[in-house]
């Protein structure tokens, strides 16, 4: 019998060192994931924990200062800042998972029939293409403006924005994953074109179109807040973050935490975003991996 | 085609690696891929490395050029060059020598050529920097001279082209053009030269070597995992063996009789004529080849070894003499030797 | 030897071109053209050739991976070229291939068990419950651990991810296995163990191999038939003891005497063939007039056609009658 020898390595046993020192290789993840994290957990808790009101009137309490019963202040209708941020931000991460989603689906879904027939290439690429050549924020105000204000829109209008972008990341892996030995070993096994796409080739995908949706993500938190801030987004009373920061421009010298709050969490929650991106970038690049394998 | 006998125009050889130690950084740990590699080339001789992937015959050349990796660190060891080392050079020093008295012609031509500069551009451009005292009229005419040289038909129109319009074997014609083109090698070094190519083609490169060595009286260190290829073109071979070498002998004599059991099972498995009955069993070596990772006591080919016995998982030979330049690294060789003989005298 | 009556693979007159763009300039390449082999049962037909001689092409047309423009392919004398999915798809078991590269072929994010079941799983010949008992079964005759089966490529020597390629070639029982270069790529001291299996399971399984290779020694160990190839055409067909004894084609003169041979004793005088390959060459003509030492004027005018030199021993060439090697 023709037989291996030498014994098989023993497989590797995964510490806590062993994630600890992968933390401190990927240092921008980590911390663009921990962020994201906290995010949400303050989202879902502090309504939990505290009572939240985003929309009791009051004209009493305007326009003051944080404090203990109001830690982030109150605006100009006297409503507390903070229960607005939160609920804010609900909206905000609800918006963006929605188009997040939904890019993804279709995005994955339409690359790869592109990419692996040529006549629906054609024709996808030719939409998808044509998409892009619009500058992003005049596509989403065209396409609010025809559809008017709602969450659901902002959702469909980041959605019509981003859906390029992860067809052509997805068909570009595609492409370049066709010719590959494996495929074409499982091809030659009789696998159909669907086992193929699925099994194969979108697993090694998975890297880039991470980080095309992350970077999706942080980009439709910033659309939907433009959007708001301009007047299109969910319309009111519902406390978006760019509606906050656009209602807090009359008082910026008056009670300027009413801007600095929701200016900052966006920053905070889109840079968090855009570290996960990177992060993802850099972990899938080939040559940050160790040499001498 | 007769070998000449080395030509020694200096006393002392051209190359004198002694006691080479390299070791990559990996996770705060030295890997050791070249162990104590001692190796000489004489003026004007064909040595030949042959050895498998983690055997560290490229690193071992890369240290010669100064072209170490930046994980790497040469941890013991002398790299005499004409009398001065290497390995303690200053780098301007070494850059000089490169290119101008120790060549390199390295595996794939597409990265040794610059896929985006001309040919004649890339010939003169190393003109320029090692043989500043030449004229541009005068680089190109060597430019023209080299590429006849390496056997290119129709040189001056070939300075024009860029290495995408070459098929493999013309690049790699340039890319020795290039490494000989300041006319003052001493030392050409080649790894892997034809692996990539087709073997008609193989057969004509080597031959370009062969002649170029003969005509230039230079030294060629052969670096390939090719037994066949070390068998038509050098005069001496050097056997390495993770980081190690194993054994060290004239070309004939070591197809003749072949002492080191991993060189003995080599010569053994391959496919010839004459050998194994058609479509019968090959004779093979058993195992893999180990990952310079797994450091292990003792003889690092002992686990492959069909004679093995106690010492040799224990103690780690030391490489000794086996007599007319011959050196072996193995506890039984002599014995090993002697079995041998009997057994071609008896067959 | 006899020939049986039917040959389990047979190609007719098969062609494949290539539109390619090379700097700015598209051309037309024929790959493969007007190639007829036949494989008989429990027979390893050798193709060798350099590159640009379309030895992979034909593979590729072989398994499926491609479709010919011209020509037939007949397994057990049915024609494979046929729309349904469900007659290609048993085809696809019959014909398997290993490749070159041990790392690429394998699919880096399977483990070696996923790897060797996907044959079963996609044509359905084994149930979940059985699946891991055959996968362990295919790996012990391929002489690796049962426990293997949990590793992923990239955790394996370049010998073992070998031997996976071809388990997963074995898994479904095929006939005929087409080997492009199966050991090229392998470290020089494991090859011959690879090999050793190959003949191993050609005996045990009854396969026919389709052994594409540059290494004339091997393919002389274990080729029954050698088939050499030169742009795209077949130049000569003869049973392995014949071709190397006396090959009438100057190309596989020149083939044979470029190999190196491990034997310092022997050394070649002068390299056998001068010039390179060159796609589009020999326009109207031999292929090869170009870089033969034997051309005459009517090489240059007119094609030599395949012919029959001697029993079963086939050459294109005009002057086959004169190249005695």
């Amino acid at each position: 019998m023709n037989t291996e020898e030498s014994g098989i390595a023993p497989a590797p046993h995964l510490s806590e060192r062993h994630w600890l020192r992968w933390a401190g290789k990927n240092v921008m993840l980590t911390v663009g994931l921990l962020m994201l994290i906290v995010l949400i957990l303050l989202t879902v808790l502090i309504p939990i924990f505290v009572h939240i009101d985003a929309f009791s009137i009051s004209a009493a309490t305007k326009l003051q200062p944080p404090s203990l019963g109001h830690l982030l202040g109150t605006d100009e209708l006297g409503r507390d800042q903070m229960s607005r941020l939160v609920v804010g931000a609900s909206i905000s991460l609800r918006i963006a998972f929605a188009a997040t989603a939904l890019t993804a689906i279709f995005g994955i879904s339409l690359g790869m029939m592109s990419g692996q027939y040529p006549v629906a290439d054609i024709v996808i690429s030719q939409i998808s293409d044509s998409l892009l050549i619009f500058p992003g924020v005049v596509l989403a105000i065209m396409i609010l403006a025809a559809l008017g204000p709602s969450e659901l829109n902002v959702v469909i209008a980041v959605f019509v924005l981003y859906v390029p972008r992860v067809i052509r990341t997805v068909r570009a892996a595609v492409i370049e994953y066709r010719g590959a030995d494996f495929v074409m070993a499982a091809r030659s096994l009789g696998a159909s074109d669907l086992r193929v796409l699925s099994l194969h080739i979108f697993p090694r995908a998975i890297g880039p179109i991470m980080v095309q949706l992350s970077l999706g993500f942080s980009s439709a938190i910033l659309v939907e807040a433009g959007l708001s801030f301009l007047g299109l987004g969910a319309p009111p009373p519902a406390p978006t973050w760019g509606g906050m920061i656009s209602g807090a421009r009359e008082y910026i010298r008056s009670a300027p935490w009413l801007m600095i709050a929701p200016g900052a969490i966006i920053t905070y929650a889109v840079i968090s975003l855009n570290l996960i991106g990177d992060g993802l970038r850099d972990m899938l690049d080939p040559r940050s991996r160790s040499i001498g394998q | 085609m007769m070998r000449e006998d080395t030509l020694k125009q200096e006393t002392g050889p051209v190359l004198d690696a002694r006691g080479v130690t390299i070791a990559f950084r990996r996770h705060a740990r030295h890997v050791r891929v070249v162990r104590n590699v001692d190796l000489a080339i004489e003026h004007g001789e064909i040595v030949g490395l042959v050895g498998e992937s983690g055997s560290g015959k490229s690193i071992f050349a890369r240290a010669i050029l100064g072209t170490l990796p930046f994980q790497a660190k040469v941890l013991e060891g002398k790299i005499s060059f004409d009398g001065q080392d290497l390995l303690r050079m200053p780098r301007q020093q070494l850059q000089r020598l490169r290119g101008d008295r120790i060549a390199l012609v390295p595996q794939e031509p597409m990265t040794s050529l610059n896929p985006s500069l001309r040919i004649g551009r890339q010939l003169t451009e190393v003109l320029e920097v090692h043989r500043p005292e030449l004229q541009s009229a005068a680089r190109v005419n060597r430019a023209i001279e080299m590429l006849d040289l390496v056997g290119i038909k129709f040189p001056r129109e070939r300075l024009a082209q860029y290495p995408h319009q070459l098929s493999g074997g013309l690049r790699q014609r340039v890319a020795i053009a290039m490494g000989l083109i300041c006319g003052r090698v001493e030392l050409l070094i080649a790894d892997e030269p034809t692996t990539a190519l087709d073997v008609t083609i193989q057969a004509q490169i080597l031959d370009l070597f062969v002649r170029l060595q003969s005509m230039q009286k230079m030294s060629v260190l052969l670096i390939t995992h090719d037994l066949g290829v070390i068998a038509q073109t050098v005069q001496r071979v050097a056997v390495m063996y993770a980081g190690e070498i194993f054994e060290k002998a004239g070309v004939q004599d070591l197809f003749a009789a072949p002492l080191h059991p991993y060189t003995r099972g080599l010569l053994d498995s391959l496919p010839r004529a004459g050998g194994a009955a058609h479509k019968s069993h090959l004779p093979s070596i058993a195992g893999a080849v180990p990952s310079p990772t797994e450091t292990q006591q003792g003889c690092s080919f002992a686990d492959r070894c069909s004679f093995r016995v106690e010492i040799c998982r224990q103690q780690a030979p030391e490489l000794e003499p086996a007599g007319k330049g011959r050196f072996v690294r193995c506890f039984r060789w002599k014995e090993l030797a002697e079995r041998l003989v009997r057994w071609n005298a008896v067959s | 030897m006899t020939v049986p009556a039917q040959p389990l693979l047979q190609t007719v007159g098969l062609c494949k071109r290539y539109r390619m763009r090379k700097g700015g300039v598209t051309r037309e390449i024929v790959a493969v053209d007007d190639v007829s082999i036949t494989v008989a049962s429990g027979e390893t037909l050798a193709i060798v050739g350099e590159s640009g001689c379309g030895k992979s092409t034909l593979a590729k047309l072989i398994t499926q991976l491609e479709t010919p423009d011209s020509g037939e392919i007949m397994f057990d004398g049915h024609p494979i070229a046929t729309r349904r999915r469900r007659e290609r798809l048993a085809f696809s078991r019959d014909v398997q291939m290993i490749f070159q590269d041990p790392y690429g072929s394998l699919t880096p994010h399977f483990r070696v068990g996923t790897l060797v079941a996907e044959p079963l799983r996609i044509h359905r010949l084994a149930t979940a419950a059985t699946l891991p008992q055959r996968v362990s079964g295919i790996l012990e005759s391929v002489g690796l651990a049962p426990e293997i089966a949990s590793r992923f490529p990239h955790e394996l020597s370049g010998g073992q991810r070998q031997r996976v390629s071809i388990a997963r070639a074995i898994a479904a029982r095929p006939r005929l296995i087409v080997c492009d270069e199966p050991v090229s790529a392998l470290d020089v001291s494991v090859r011959s163990q690879i090999v050793n299996l190959l003949l191993d399971l050609q005996r045990d399984l009854g396969l026919s191999y389709l052994f594409i290779s540059h290494d004339l020694a091997l393919v002389n160990h274990i080729g029954d038939t050698i088939c050499v190839m030169y742009l795209g055409r077949i130049v000569e067909r003869a049973p392995a003891a014949e071709f190397f004894a006396a090959p009438r084609h100057p190309y596989s003169g020149a083939l044979i005497a470029s190999s190196p041979f491990p034997d310092p004793r022997r050394r070649n005088t002068a390299p056998a063939v001068l010039g390179e390959v060159e796609a589009g060459a020999g326009a109207g003509g031999c292929r090869f007039r170009d870089r033969c030492p034997l051309a005459v004027t009517k090489c240059a005018e007119i094609d030599p056609p395949l012919r029959e030199i001697t029993l079963n021993h086939h050459v294109a060439c005009h002057r086959a009658e004169d190249s005695v090697a």
